[in-house]
């Protein structure tokens, strides 16, 4: 009965994972395939017909900005990171603890607002960029990308702060520490799960973002990858594939191995954060 | 170990360090998100242009004007349709394989690296790929489909060697569902993973006990415990299609045609690359009111499917 | 006649055995009763005769069959846990019916009609429609019982299900489950660490520790002919006082410690010079902590006076107290196992 079980658990998860990572192992082949290996359609796509080059990759890293586009996203990435738990923890820590009923609806309320997509916003945000005078630098998207992940964020580490007993921190209050040290001291410190879920998505969001960065931002070397390497790889009519597919694999696999890693944490941060009340 | 008694006072006043603590965070919100909201709003109600930065009241004429247009029609439509299917087919899907992941197997560390990886690239470089795949000339699912002999003059799906995926207004509209569908998929996994996980063993163990064979232990114990996490996982993938631009975008550009438009990319082609901000700024408010009542409605219903 | 067999039973996770070598044998009817500190095994014991875990070693017959390899749902066993395991989001009547819903052939009539009759036994007619949550502490532990019974195993199992009850209702709780096992007749296992609970309940006691069961016996054998110092200790409340005698250890039971009455004849009983540090009054028994000299200074002995018995006891000095010598127990000092009477 055991193996049967056993058996239905491979036959189930491979050809998921062959439909997720399926793409990804022929897009690293194209990578490195000739052109006239690649332009002919009854070449197997799969093999190498010709040998493979390392052409294309050199095309990417050094004629492109790629390397700037990957710079300006992990920079990007970063700060947005910090600013979204430099606002978001003291908010969720206070929706949490500090203000009573109004904490529940105003936590619903910012999940709401999460709602209220950039495709709405983007028109109306270009002129407030425009007017702030971050047109076209990376620091309009460090001020906007902000609106998109702090809501979340907040909404998450409230319902994590919730399910932790107040009884640690209050005992804390006694021994002394003010309130806000007791947050600092004691609840932080047992909230890592529920940082490293803020963390992933957070980065998740800002690699992804497509509008506010198509819509701000039009210099190449300040682009982000996310927008950077479909503008700049397809030339007119002219799409340099094994660039492309060069670009999309270079990121997916250290930021899925990197992932995969926080993994757990992840999903025990949803767990305590979005699921246990 | 004392505290610093020059803070003692302020941050001992919970009545005031609560809304201290707040604060940022709502006024990023309001401004960086109510005040935009606003003047999206009254953009759709004005004439403004990327030329034209002044703002004079028009009224609803953009609101009418938009809604005549077959793109616009077709793009509601789209919006609404990719959204409900590709939803459909990912918490199906994301159940049956957050399901098998709760089992301990060998290579699982493996199996969820690669299972991750649609949602670790960012969705448009993950969608050129998928741009490639589905190429009109060099398709490999063309060259494969030729091998089966499948595809080609005489055959099943010929007599053309290639299946021109995203020229054809049905295959085109599939091809979108697919790749919002793969996209989505891990992180849908993820939210119901955290779900099952957070099912208390002992019930399972009871359910054991009480002799419940393995399929009804999933539908009478499993997925009703669940229902509350699904629905999040709902909401999530519902905002981030409904609103998404970006696999439209890169991948068919609402072609063949405007057979695949999304409201999101009309927007933008009406507001941005058209220059009629206020245009622009009128389709995109109609996601809006269907995107707040389908929150409202998925929240309601975790709220009252809650259990403990 | 037996109707749980345990022969060899041995359960080890990874390098640690949890079981290491059980056997028993429960009667047709009895209310066997395992007990032990936490740790000891005894819920793995448990587990193992349900079927959720898989013996490294042993056998498990019930009823006659040999079950070590059947799932939980073949054995004709029910079990209830310490936290009850009510299915949240079902009502208390679909909670119940889910037992026989699974073994799926039962009619939709038949099936109520079994609800109502185990609910009428427990007294919980008024509460089919409610859900869990709605419930107290002792409704639910009902409940979980009910929906047990409701498919006549032929064990049932129950692993701790009064610890969750307040301290007053479980008295009135273990009342109430001696009253229902002996009304169905099931042959109930018992799983606790609560000495008191098990001395009350059962017909039989299995003391285990560290895996294995170091005695079974009724609570009278056990309390009085303990086998060994673990259990002597472990039973009564306080335990045993044991003193060290060089190669021997010698013991004996606080109520059997009285001051040393001087019309009284001495024969037959042994003295000890016992130096009183402190007194607890209990109300109808009156505890003593103290030193016996002559014995290592760190062992406190203790004495357990009824308040019916006078008390002419300096504390501080040294008072004549004495132990009948056939309430002396006497142990071997290094296994611990009980052993013949020795001159003192």
């Amino acid at each position: 009965m055991k193996v049967l079980r056993r058996a239905g658990v491979y036959f189930t998860v491979l050809p998921f994972c062959f439909f997720a990572a399926a793409p990804f192992l022929w897009m690293l082949i194209t990578t490195f395939k000739q052109d006239r290996d690649l332009y002919r359609a009854q070449n197997n796509p799969f093999l190498f017909n010709d040998p493979p080059t390392l052409d294309n990759l050199r095309l990417l890293l050094f004629e492109t900005n790629y390397l700037s586009f990957v710079r300006n996203s992990a920079v990007v990435g970063l700060l947005v990171v910090l600013i979204t738990l430099a606002v978001a923890l003291p908010a969720g820590y206070s929706l949490a603890r500090l203000i009573g009923k109004w904490g529940e609806r105003a936590g619903i309320g910012m999940f709401l607002v999460y709602l209220v997509p950039p495709t709405l916003l983007f028109i109306p945000m270009f002129r407030v960029v425009v007017a702030l005078g971050l047109k076209d630098t990376i620091w309009s998207l460090v001020v906007v990308y902000p609106t998109i992940s702090i809501p979340f964020a907040t909404w998450l580490l409230m319902g994590f702060f919730k399910s932790i007993p107040p009884d640690l921190e209050e005992a804390a209050m006694v021994d002394g520490y003010s309130r806000l040290t007791a947050f600092f001291k004691v609840v932080m410190p047992l909230s890592i799960s529920g940082i490293v879920a803020v963390i992933v998505f957070t980065f998740t969001l800002t690699l992804h973002e497509f509008i506010y960065a198509l819509t701000f931002i039009t210099s190449s070397t300040q682009r982000t990858l996310s927008v950077g390497v479909p503008i700049e790889l397809v030339r007119g009519d002219v799409f340099y594939w094994q660039s492309l597919m060069a670009a999309a694999v270079l990121v997916a696999i250290p930021v899925g191995v990197v992932y995969s890693f926080f993994l757990n944490q992840l999903v025990a941060g949803l767990t305590m954060g979005a699921v246990r009340r | 170990m004392s505290p610093n008694p020059r803070f003692r006072y302020l941050t001992d006043r919970e009545r005031v360090l609560g809304p201290l603590m707040l604060a940022p965070a709502v006024l990023y919100i309001i401004g960086l998100v109510g005040f935009p909201f606003l003047l999206s709003i009254a953009f759709s109600l004005s004439d403004v242009t990327v030329g034209d930065t002044s703002l004079d009241f028009v009224g609803l004429a953009n609101f009418r004007s938009v809604i005549r247009t077959p793109e616009f029609r077709r793009g509601l439509v789209n919006t609404v349709f990719f959204t409900l299917a590709a939803q459909l087919i990912i918490i199906v899907l994301a159940n049956i394989l957050a399901l098998a992941l709760s089992q301990n197997f060998r290579g699982k560390w493996l199996a969820r690296t690669l299972l991750i990886l649609p949602w670790a690239t960012p969705v448009a470089l993950g969608t050129l790929g998928w741009l490639w795949l589905l190429d009109s000339k060099f398709s490999p699912f063309d060259w494969v489909l030729v091998q089966l002999a499948l595809l080609g003059p005489d055959t099943l799906l010929g007599p053309s060697a290639h299946m021109n995926f995203l020229a054809r207004e049905y295959l085109a509209m599939a091809s979108v569902i697919g790749v919002q569908v793969w996209r989505l998929l891990p992180l849908a996994t993820v939210i119901l993973s955290a779900g099952l996980s957070s099912i208390d063993q002992e019930l399972l163990d009871q359910a054991e006990v009480d002799g419940a064979s393995f399929w009804r232990t999933l539908f009478q114990v499993k997925l009703p415990l669940i229902a509350p996490i699904m629905s999040i996982s709902l909401l999530f993938s519902f905002v981030f299609i409904f609103t998404d631009l970006v696999v439209v975008f890169v991948l068919t550009r609402g072609g063949p045609v405007y057979y695949t438009m999304v409201l999101p990319v009309w927007a933008y082609f009406k507001g941005i690359s058209g220059g009629s901000l206020a245009e622009g700024a009128a389709i995109a408010l109609f996601l809006f009111p269907v995107l707040m009542a389908a929150a409202i409605l998925i929240l309601r219903t975790a709220r009252r499917m809650e259990v403990a | 006649m037996a109707i749980v067999e345990i022969s060899g039973l041995k359960k080890e996770f990874g390098e640690v055995p949890a079981v290491n070598g059980v056997d028993l044998s429960i009667r047709q009817g009895e209310l066997l009763v395992i007990l032990g500190p936490s740790g000891c095994g005894k819920t793995t014991l448990m587990r193992l005769i349900a079927g959720l875990e898989q013996p490294t070693e042993g056998q498990i017959s019930i009823a006659g069959e040999d079950m070590t390899d059947r799932p939980p749902r073949a054995r004709g066993v029910a079990m209830v846990f310490q936290s009850y395991a009510l299915y949240p989001h079902m009502t208390v009547f679909k909670n119940i019916a889910f037992p026989l819903k699974a073994q799926g052939r039962f009619t939709k009539g038949e099936i109520e009609e079994k609800v109502r009759w185990a609910a009428g036994v427990l007294g919980i007619e008024k509460l089919l429609d409610r859900k869990p949550r709605q419930l107290s502490g002792g409704e639910r532990q009902r409940v979980a019982l009910c929906r047990a019974m409701v498919k006549e195993p032929s064990v049932l199992l129950l692993d701790e299900p009064l610890s969750n009850l307040d301290a007053k209702l479980r008295a009135s709780a273990r009342d109430e489950l001696q009253r229902f096992q002996r009304r169905l007749g099931i042959t109930t296992i018992f799983v606790t660490h609560d000495q008191i609970e098990a001395m009350g309940l059962g017909d039989r006691i299995a003391v285990m520790l560290a895996g294995q069961v170091r005695q079974i016996g009724t609570p009278e054998q056990i309390y009085h002919d303990s086998g060994d110092t673990f259990v002597a200790t472990f039973l009564g409340s306080p335990g045993m006082n044991l003193l060290d005698r060089g190669d021997y250890t010698l013991g004996f039971r606080p109520e059997h410690f009285h001051p040393k009455r001087a019309q009284r004849d001495s024969t037959g009983e042994a003295e000890f010079s016992y130096r009183v540090s402190r007194v607890e009054n209990l109300g109808a028994d009156t505890l003593l902590y103290g030193t016996v000299d002559g014995a290592s200074e760190e062992a406190t002995v203790i004495a357990r006076i009824p308040s019916t018995m006078n008390l002419p006891v300096n504390i501080g000095a040294s008072n004549p107290f004495v132990v009948q010598s056939e309430h002396l127990r006497f142990f071997d000092k290094r296994t611990g196992k009980r052993t013949d009477p020795r001159p003192l």
